[in-house]
């Protein structure tokens, strides 16, 4: 009876290695190791054995029992590291070819440039003031101490609807609007559109602007030299030398121009700052009595800082932009670099 | 302002190099735009004079001059020049003089058989001509004085080593547009005493005069005037005269002439030089009647307005007071008998006329800005003294018709040593300031807090405290002025939560794959009429172009320009879109509001490895917008009922493929295809589409608020349905909704179906339905009652069928 046992052991053992496949495998376990199995059969006569033959009997058939399915076993994971590993190879893909998804949006370099002098004012405590684009002269020029016969008034520089209506021309506007709804201290800068009548090489007749005022019982020139040079080394990342020199708006008074240096040529003299080594970049001031008055301000107990800069300048430079027009065409290709 | 640097320094010369004094004047405020260099030749130029001027044997256009360089040495000059004559002084290029500009090499030379040991220059091969004269007929070599020292040399004589100044000067500055008024401030700044020089008075030779009347002295509170007669009509204007007015951009004519723009550069104060046999009768200064005319110098015809300023004479007007002379009295080369007017102004007299005619002279410029109203009687003996000393002129008595009331009078200004520390942050010494101010012009007096300070007659720019501490502040170096971050009182921002901003929304709007585009506010009569039929429109009295005339009504024009622009650039994907203002009327009152519109024109997906090629359509862009709002606070699902698309007509749109987008039954915007005649007009092949949506609406968010969640499970049953293609699937949703109510989690539309096995005019939808309950777990008999519902509501409101 059990002389067949290693006849039938040694057959299972090169059908388990044969085995393809985990449905032939379990075929093979049914065949040997299932209820009708040939190995279970066998250990189901052992009964008919002599008592003392049976125990070491059982423990040879046990004993072959266990093997083959350990045999089943490593010969199950062997097969599933294959099937696996099949499936690995046949779902293996380009990884480089693009992936699916639409169209790429990106910020205008304006906006780019205007978000990044918001957040600078912002994070020192300047609100944002808006304002609307078509004006009237008061609020545009009067109550700038701009004078009747001042050559900003003249027709060859201000967009005119009317005799008093008008696009404005710098942003400045929201400030006498804001000061004169409340009461100081302020502390605000006014982004936004503005409008001049002059297209050429280096004018677009709509630019965008950053103004900002300061007004407190104690703001000073020096405070104001403070600000700006921070703020210029904030958005060009380098300490730059920074140079204020005298200048004339109707609204301040000290006022200033600031220059910096360079940041093409970093002072060398270059084609970006027609050699001078300077780049004019703010024009800045201390908020004039006059413009007080009109607001209803006391100028005996309050002074105001103020500047402006132009977006477009500040974002040529950031970025290296050559041509002002290429803000207003809105080629894709240029947008997309932004 | 132009002017030489060499003339400056005859007025007063710092001890300080060129390049400081400019770096000076910029940091002072009269910022220098740009400089040139003249002593182009160092060396070699020498001052000779002719001797003889003999034929060329070999050439009919050439001369062989003889020139005498000093005592006994002449050489052999050929020049071709047509005005060198016998006993002129010239200028000689030596030979190994590199010469003007181009720093051109003399070499000796033989022309035409005849060697030459040099040449003999014209202004232009010196490079002393100004842009003006390039034109005129300078074809003659340079004709020196009389009285030009032989063999010295020319660079020393014509002040050679000098550099051309050209500074832009700010509106308050007119003080500075002279000689005199730029030393007067280099002065200042480099505390060096500065005085008036000393002018002759001319001896009165005869006792002409002319009746001079003004009407409205306030306008006129000086003026001046002098008969001058005789003058020689073959004086010549002095070299050196010549050459400082060049310098200035000036070009020399006659002496008459070139004596007022003279005084005008060294003084500035403009003069004006009638012919005295021109002028009849009295002269007058009077407002200009309307309908009057004048031909001004430049031969232009001008009708007067009534609020210009002009000198008559018993005719009619003769000049534009402060701005420009007349055709019919002016001098010219034949005059010899002049009137000389020297005058002052209002500022305010002056002030925008000259613009309104299309004017700007070198005299308007000046009055506008304000003349020093004490200068007059100065700059009148200075033009004086020139002229008599060219043109040996006779001159008259001096008429002056002078209103001293009338002149601006400088007020007194109360300047406190604390002012000047609070404003610019810093305390200067009060003997700085005292020293500078009192330079400057300014009369001080010091009492215990400050100063009483009194301007100078020539400063119409110093009339408050704030005016005087900006001079100190320059006189001192604004770059030695602290620089200093104030001290911050902290404030809590406000930032509400449902307000979004603009930089978010942009975001949203980018990763939706838009590229954000920047339009101009104005845009063309054209499109305005397309896509804005019933708008009034809002034109500009002064546009660019007549492209840019129309204020926008709506953000289309321009991003459909853009549209088109990147399409001729081949581009054949476009999604752009903007934010930004635009104008409009409600009831007949100018609005100004913000919107966001977007374009799409174009694939929706093409040449993909992945995807089918697809151009974009409807449900593209309305994706896009649903997708915007959700990200924007709002649920655009058709039961929650926040956002609704609502079939509508619009002029710009395509009437089948257009939708009103209400939130919370508030108009929000509109979007759809753009109408194809529109299409045609605009010249945009493919169907292309557009959405805008005011930003108020955008930005309003909400603050979310938490609901618990269900712990039951969620149900679905489909169901497909007939029905009329013209019911809308909102219109079956908001059934759902109505039937199931609480218990209705979605209504998807997971498939819409027209074709074989539906009538004609029919569809099929279907729906899948999710059921859940907040507090029990749904059993099937309840769902489907509820479903059993549903299906006879949608029989009796619609006709709908259910699809076995």
């Amino acid at each position: 009876m059990l002389e067949n046992l290693a006849e039938i052991a040694a057959k299972a053992l090169t059908l388990i290695e044969q085995a393809q496949d985990l449905k032939a495998l379990e075929q093979i376990r049914v065949k040997f190791l299932g209820k009708k199995g040939e190995v279970t059969q066998i250990l189901k006569k052992l009964g008919q054995l002599d008592v003392k033959k049976r125990p070491q009997a059982g423990a040879q058939v046990n004993q072959i029992k266990q093997e083959l399915s350990q045999a089943i076993e490593a010969r199950k994971l062997d097969l599933n590291a294959k099937e696996i590993k099949k499936q690995i190879e046949q779902e293996s893909i380009d990884v480089s070819l693009p992936g699916r998804r639409g169209s790429t949006g990106r910020i205008h370099p304006i906006t780019r440039t205007l978000e990044r002098v918001t957040q600078f004012f912002n994070s020192m405590g300047f609100g944002v003031e808006e304002g609307p684009e078509i004006e009237d002269d008061y609020h545009n020029f009067t109550a700038l101490n701009i004078a009747e016969h001042h050559p900003a008034r003249a027709m060859h520089d201000t967009f005119y609807f009317d005799t008093h209506r008008l696009l404005r021309t710098h942003t400045s506007p929201v400030q006498i609007r804001t000061m004169t709804q409340a009461s100081p201290p302020f502390r605000f800068i006014c982004p936004g559109k503005v409008y001049r009548c002059d297209s050429d090489l280096t004018h677009t007749p709509m630019f965008h602007q950053v103004e900002g005022l300061w007004v407190d019982k104690k703001v000073s020139f020096s405070n104001l030299k403070g600000l700006l040079v921070s703020f210029l080394n904030f958005f060009f990342e380098q300490n730059l030398n920074v140079r204020f020199r005298p200048s004339y708006f109707p609204f301040t008074e000290p006022s200033a121009e600031v220059d910096v240096t360079c940041v093409h040529c970093q002072g060398q003299g270059c084609r970006v700052c027609s050699g001078s080594g300077w780049l004019e970049v703010l024009g800045c001031g201390m908020v004039h009595p006059t413009v007080f008055k009109y607001c209803n301000i006391n100028a005996q107990h309050y002074r105001g800082l103020a500047f402006g800069l132009g977006i477009e300048r500040f974002a040529m430079l950031r970025y290296g932009v050559n041509d002002l027009r290429l803000f207003f065409e809105n080629d894709l290709d240029f947008l997309g670099q932004f | 302002m132009r002017f030489s640097e060499a003339w400056l320094r005859e007025w007063v010369n710092p001890k300080i190099s060129r390049q400081q004094l400019l770096q000076q004047l910029t940091m002072a405020g009269l910022e220098v735009d740009s400089y040139e260099t003249l002593g182009h030749t160092t060396e070699g130029l020498i001052i000779v004079k002719i001797l003889a001027v003999n034929p060329h044997p070999n050439a009919d256009r050439l001369q062989i001059c003889t020139v005498l360089l000093q005592e006994n040495q002449t050489l052999n000059i050929v020049c071709g020049a047509s005005n060198v004559a016998v006993g002129k002084k010239a200028v000689l290029a030596q030979t190994g003089t590199r010469l003007g500009p181009k720093k051109i090499l003399i070499k000796p030379s033989t022309i035409r058989g005849i060697s030459s040991a040099g040449m003999l220059v014209s202004l232009e091969e010196l490079g002393l001509t100004t842009k003006t004269d390039t034109n005129s007929n300078n074809t003659g070599i340079l004709i020196l004085p009389e009285n030009a020292p032989v063999g010295e040399s020319f660079v020393e004589y014509a002040k050679l080593n000098d550099t051309i100044i050209e500074i832009d000067l700010t509106p308050n500055r007119g003080d500075c547009l002279s000689l005199i008024g730029l030393a007067r401030e280099v002065s200042a700044l480099n505390s060096l005493p500065f005085a008036y020089p000393h002018y002759q008075a001319v001896a009165t030779t005869h006792q002409q005069q002319k009746t001079v009347e003004v009407d409205d002295p306030k306008s006129c509170p000086v003026y001046l005037g002098c008969v001058i007669k005789d003058n020689d009509l073959s004086a010549q204007t002095p070299f050196w005269m010549q050459e400082k007015l060049r310098r200035s951009a000036i070009r020399p004519i006659s002496p008459i002439v070139d004596v007022t723009n003279y005084v005008l550069l060294e003084l500035g104060q403009p003069l004006h030089a009638f012919d005295l046999q021109k002028l009849q009768g009295n002269i007058r200064v009077r407002w200009a009647q309307e309908a009057e005319t004048l031909v001004l110098l430049d031969d232009k015809n001008i009708n007067l307005k009534a609020n210009t300023l002009v000198i008559a004479d018993d005719r009619g007007p003769i000049a534009l007071a402060g701005i420009m002379g007349g055709l019919d009295t002016s001098v010219c080369p034949k005059t010899q008998d002049i009137f000389l007017e020297c005058a002052f102004f209002t500022p305010t007299a002056i002030a925008g006329r000259a613009r309104q005619y299309g004017l700007h002279t070198d005299t308007s410029h000046r009055f506008e800005r304000g003349v020093d109203p004490e200068l007059q009687s100065r700059a009148l003996a200075r033009a004086l003294e020139l002229l008599c000393e060219i043109t040996k002129g006779q001159a008259g008595p001096i008429i002056e018709c002078k209103q001293q009331k009338y002149k601006p009078n400088q007020v007194s200004i109360e300047l406190k040593w604390t002012t000047i520390e609070d404003v610019l942050g810093l305390k200067i010494e009060p003997e700085f300031i005292k020293q500078k101010l009192t330079l400057l012009g300014n009369e001080i007096t010091e009492h215990a807090d400050g100063l009483h300070v009194i301007p100078p007659s020539h400063r119409f720019d110093l009339a408050l405290e704030n005016d005087l501490i900006e001079e100190i502040a320059r006189l001192y170096g604004y770059d030695r002025l602290p620089s200093q971050l104030p001290l911050l009182q902290a404030t809590a921002p406000k930032l509400p939560e449902n307000k979004l901003t603009n930089s978010y929304i942009k975001r949203v709007m980018a990763n939706l794959g838009y590229q954000e585009a920047i339009t101009y506010s104005f845009i063309d009569q054209d499109s305005q009429t397309w896509l804005s039929p019933q708008m009034k429109t809002l034109t500009l009295k002064n546009p660019i172009s007549k492209e840019l005339s129309v204020m926008r009504s709506s953000l289309w024009p321009g991003l459909l320009k853009c549209c088109l622009y990147n399409k001729y650039h081949q581009r054949d994907k476009i999604k752009l879109f903007e934010i930004g203002q635009v104008f409009y009327f409600e009831e007949r009152e100018l609005k100004q509001s913000e919107r966001l519109s977007g374009v799409r024109h174009g694939w929706a997906s093409r040449e993909s490895w992945c995807q089918e090629d697809r151009t974009v359509d409807f449900f593209d862009l309305k994706g896009d917008i649903e997708e915007l709002l959700e990200q924007c606070g709002q649920n655009c699902s058709t039961t929650a009922n926040n956002i609704n698309f609502v079939a509508g007509q619009h002029p710009a749109l395509h009437p089948g493929q257009s939708a009103q987008i209400r939130k919370n039954d508030i108009f929000l915007g509109w979007m759809g295809a753009l109408h194809p005649s529109i299409l045609k007009k605009l010249g945009l092949s493919g169907k292309t589409f557009v959405f805008e949506l005011t930003l108020d609406g955008v930005r309003q968010s909400n603050v979310p608020v938490f609901k618990g969640l269900s712990r039951f499970p969620e149900v679905r049953r489909d169901i497909a349905i007939v029905l009329d293609h013209t019911i809308t699937s909102d219109q079956v949703a908001k059934e759902a909704k109505e039937i199931i109510g609480d218990l209705l989690k979605t209504v998807t539309v997971f498939d819409v179906y027209k074709g074989s096995g539906i009538a004609k005019g029919g569809k099929s939808l279907a729906l899948g339905i999710r059921l859940q309950s907040a507090s029990k777990t749904l059993k099937e008999a309840d769902v489907n009652q509820l479903m059993e519902a549903l299906v006879q509501r949608l029989k009796s409101r619609f006709n709908a069928v259910l699809r076995e």
